[in-house]
């Protein structure tokens, strides 16, 4: 089996049944207090919007005053808590983007298009409490009986799922759709972080910064590594699902096998593995249980030291299993060990303080000055041809 | 960006003739001065350059010009050097090589991993408080980048830092590691895969200093004027062959040269094998195909019944001189489990194998399978070290289909590049 015929498997079911499958037993983003269902498109040059939100009629502005409507409807740097924009067209944010480069410094229109600016950067993050692009988060969590390439349409989606409103109003039907259900863990993290960096925009925008300049050296950096950090952990989540996890066997980022304690003081157990193509090597932090990919049950963390094929099958060596570790004969699931989160923090407050020092020309993005050192004849001479 | 001037030694006007010819250097890390291009990376470090960027090909000799360069600025111009390297066994192996120089360097080393073997060199594995560099004089750190940007510039700053194969190490990492030098030196291949970023980059795509991008690509976006580059311009790896094949498809603006000593394959009645081989296969069950895997085994097999001659003579061919490279791990645990009576052939994806090196290789074409040029497939680094890891022989398995997979409208740089490679590949033989 591939990760290919599984979904194959999937889709046909869905077609046989004409009801979505689940690729997740949980909700892959998190319920948000302020939604905010956001069309755009242009009209000549001018960006024409069309939204609502939860107790809100649809409107649709253009121009300049499609950000008074969009403020009207909580899209402000200075809100006390931020929107969350739902949307089902990659096109959606980057018109918003080219709206938001209308508005003037200063003004009210500033403060929406500084929300903008927040939503564009955290589009990057995922979680789905900035923006939610819904078909996508609809193909993470089901599979219709559709090619593959109709999902990317949001009408499919509105027809497997059952919402009848193809308007923007759809959209938040569709978004309760998607958060229903328990969370994916990490997702409080994810939306901590999220609050946190709307604080951080609002007094960047209170002390003034300008959201059009490109990112400095510092921010692009740090903005990168949060944006890993986020990745990383999303997917941490997603092993945490049962039915991700079924489907993450064919892909050998979860491995199941037979165990073989050595009951020697490494606390060493064999995992002879059903599978061959594992993406664990010697050195992986892992995390198992006794069980199938599928079932729950208590934790136990080990080191896979040793990986080899023998008899036609793959045989890793867990060292140093602490927890309750599987007997001798026992079905065992393991998978890389996720990132922590407070390690992640951990990360990012050293990365800071290495670009906050302003001791460097590259963290600083200064162009250096040479400070000059003598060279040794011998040195000059052999260095002469250098090209 | 500029480029180690030549001619820097015009005689001073006021000097009444030519000094003397210098003496033989005789410290260990001596070889660095028997190459003008590795000298010159060395006089452009000791005299001070803030940024110096080494662009190499496959097999060029990047660990070594950093284990000499690291052990003559620490042991004759008493400096500090930091090495990052991207690997903890890249690490252990720069650790090893600088001990061999009887450089006591030290390894910054994880307390709860396994200390890793440095031979009977003179570096040691230093770890907790231990990790400093010494009181007086220079000397060398090495540590992985990562375990770097968790250090503190204030106890471990150092006077230039080297990062190897730094085209792996993204620019955001490389600021991070400025913190500890005022100067960088940056060495590396730039025809390999990217770093691995596993986050979106998209807010900075059209930026040619992103933060996700290659250390040194980025540096030289950012300050070139600052940046002095030196070129390695030989492979001591590559055959003229597969240098052919090779240069122009990923180095358009590196040019370099074989200089690998003659080296073949010669079959069991004595004949030399062609450098570069290739065989079309008809695949009709994806990447996956067994007849993709299996292909890959029986040549292997085939040729573990050759010789391998080199200039120190020729021998039978076995398991640890061979590597089987593919594009996915799926396809590697296939191709291992079909040659699972043979453990000493190295089989693995092109980013577990990249760094590595063996007389002869059989490649999977990351394409193989496929029906689409996707972008996984296509990737130029990828297909780059896949085709780079071998010394006198390379056979790639190709899919009679892709040529047609590459033929559509609109073609990016990368499916270009493929289309060029793989009809170089077409024209080589095929291995009988």
């Amino acid at each position: 089996m591939t990760a290919e015929w599984f979904d194959l498997g999937q889709r046909f079911r869905a077609a046989t049944t004409g009801v979505p499958v689940a690729r997740l037993s949980h909700a892959p983003i998190a319920a948000t207090p302020h939604p905010v269902a956001v069309r755009a498109h242009l009209s000549g040059s001018l960006v024409t919007v069309t939204a609502c939100a939860p107790g809100n009629p649809v409107a649709s502005s253009t121009g300049p005053h499609a950000l008074a409507l969009l403020a009207s409807l909580g899209v402000t740097i200075t809100a006390s808590s931020p929107a969350t924009l739902l949307t089902d067209a990659a096109t959606t944010l980057p018109l918003l983007r080219r709206l938001a480069l209308t508005a003037s410094r200063g003004t009210a229109e500033d403060d929406t298009a500084a929300h903008i600016a927040w939503w564009l950067d955290r589009a990057d993050f995922p979680g789905g409490r900035a923006v939610v692009e819904t078909p996508d988060a609809c193909r993470l969590r089901w599979v219709t009986g559709r090619a593959p390439a109709a999902e990317t349409n949001p009408a499919t989606w509105r027809h497997w799922l059952d919402v009848s409103d193809d308007g923007v109003a759809g959209l938040l039907t569709l978004h309760q759709r998607l958060t229903a259900g328990p969370d994916l863990p990490h997702l409080s993290v994810l939306s901590e972080d999220d609050t946190w960096a709307f604080g951080a925009a609002q007094n960047q925008h209170a002390d003034g910064w300008d959201w059009r300049r490109p990112d400095a050296t510092s921010r692009a950096a740090l903005g990168l590594r949060s944006r890993c950090d986020a990745a990383d952990l999303y997917a941490d989540a997603l092993l945490a699902d049962p039915l991700y996890r079924a489907r993450a066997v064919h892909t050998g980022h979860v491995v199941t096998g037979t165990a073989d304690p050595l009951g020697d003081r490494l606390k060493r157990t064999r995992l002879t593995c059903a599978r061959l193509d594992a993406r664990l090597r010697p050195g992986s932090e892992v995390t198992g249980w006794v069980g199938a990919p599928t079932d729950s049950a208590p934790h136990f963390s080990a080191t896979v030291t040793a990986a080899e094929v023998e008899h036609g099958h793959l045989t890793l060596t867990l060292s140093g299993v602490t927890g309750p570790a599987p007997a001798s004969g026992q079905q065992a699931t393991i998978h890389a060990t996720g990132p922590s989160p407070y390690r992640q923090r951990a990360g990012r407050k050293s990365y800071r303080a290495l670009y906050a020092a302003r001791r460097s020309w590259l963290t600083t993005g200064r162009t250096p000055t040479p400070t000059r050192r003598d060279v040794p004849l011998d040195v000059l001479v052999a260095g002469a041809d250098a090209d | 960006m500029r480029t180690i001037p030549t001619g820097t030694l015009a005689q001073p006007p006021t000097s009444p003739s030519l000094p003397p010819a210098p003496a033989k250097p005789s410290w260990t890390a001596a070889p660095i001065m028997d190459d003008p291009a590795t000298a010159g990376v060395l006089h452009s470090a000791w005299s001070g350059d803030p940024a110096v960027v080494v662009p190499s090909p496959p097999g060029a000799g990047k660990t070594r010009l950093v284990a000499l360069l690291a052990a003559t600025l620490a042991g004759r111009a008493d400096l500090r050097v930091g090495v990052a390297a991207q690997t903890r066994d890249q690490a252990a192996e720069l650790a090893r090589r600088l001990g061999a120089l009887a450089c006591p360097a030290r390894l910054m080393w994880p307390a709860k991993h396994p200390e890793p073997d440095l031979s009977a060199g003179s570096a040691t594995v230093v770890k907790g408080r231990a990790i400093r560099f010494p009181n007086s004089g220079g000397g060398v750190l090495i540590a992985t980048t990562a375990r770097w940007i968790f250090a503190d510039p204030a106890t471990i700053g150092c006077d230039v830092m080297i990062v190897d194969e730094a085209w792996q190490a993204t620019y955001a990492d490389l600021g991070a590691l400025g913190a500890f030098a005022p100067q960088i030196v940056c060495v590396g291949d730039p025809g390999q895969i990217d770093p691995v970023v596993t986050g979106q980059t998209r807010r900075w795509a059209d930026s040619p200093t992103g933060p996700h991008l290659p250390a040194p690509a980025a540096l030289l976006a950012a300050h070139g004027d600052a940046v002095s580059v030196v070129t390695l311009r030989h492979t001591w790896r590559l055959g003229p062959a597969t240098t052919a094949l090779v240069q122009p498809a990923f180095y358009p603006s590196l040019p370099f040269t074989s200089r690998r000593p003659p080296e073949h394959l010669s079959d069991r009645h004595g004949n030399a094998l062609p450098e570069v081989t290739h065989q079309s296969l008809n695949v009709s069950a994806g990447p996956g195909d067994l007849a993709l895997t299996g292909t890959c085994a029986d040549l292997a097999r085939h040729l573990l019944t050759a010789t391998l001659t080199t200039v120190e003579g020729t021998r039978p061919m076995t398991p640890a001189d061979l590597a089987v490279v593919a594009a996915h791990v799926t396809q590697a645990a296939a191709v291992r489990a079909l040659l699972a009576d043979l453990p000493d052939v190295l089989v693995g994806t092109a980013n577990q194998l990249q760094g590595m090196e063996r007389p002869a290789a059989v490649v999977l074409h990351p394409l193989a399978g496929y029906r689409d040029p996707n972008a996984f497939g296509t990737d130029p680094g990828r297909a780059c070290v896949m085709l780079s890891r071998h010394r006198a022989h390379l056979s790639v398995v190709t899919d009679a289909a892709t040529a047609g997979v590459l033929a559509g409208p609109d073609p990016n740089l990368a499916t270009r590049t493929h289309r060029t490679l793989l009809a170089a590949l077409a024209a080589a033989p095929t291995l009988s």
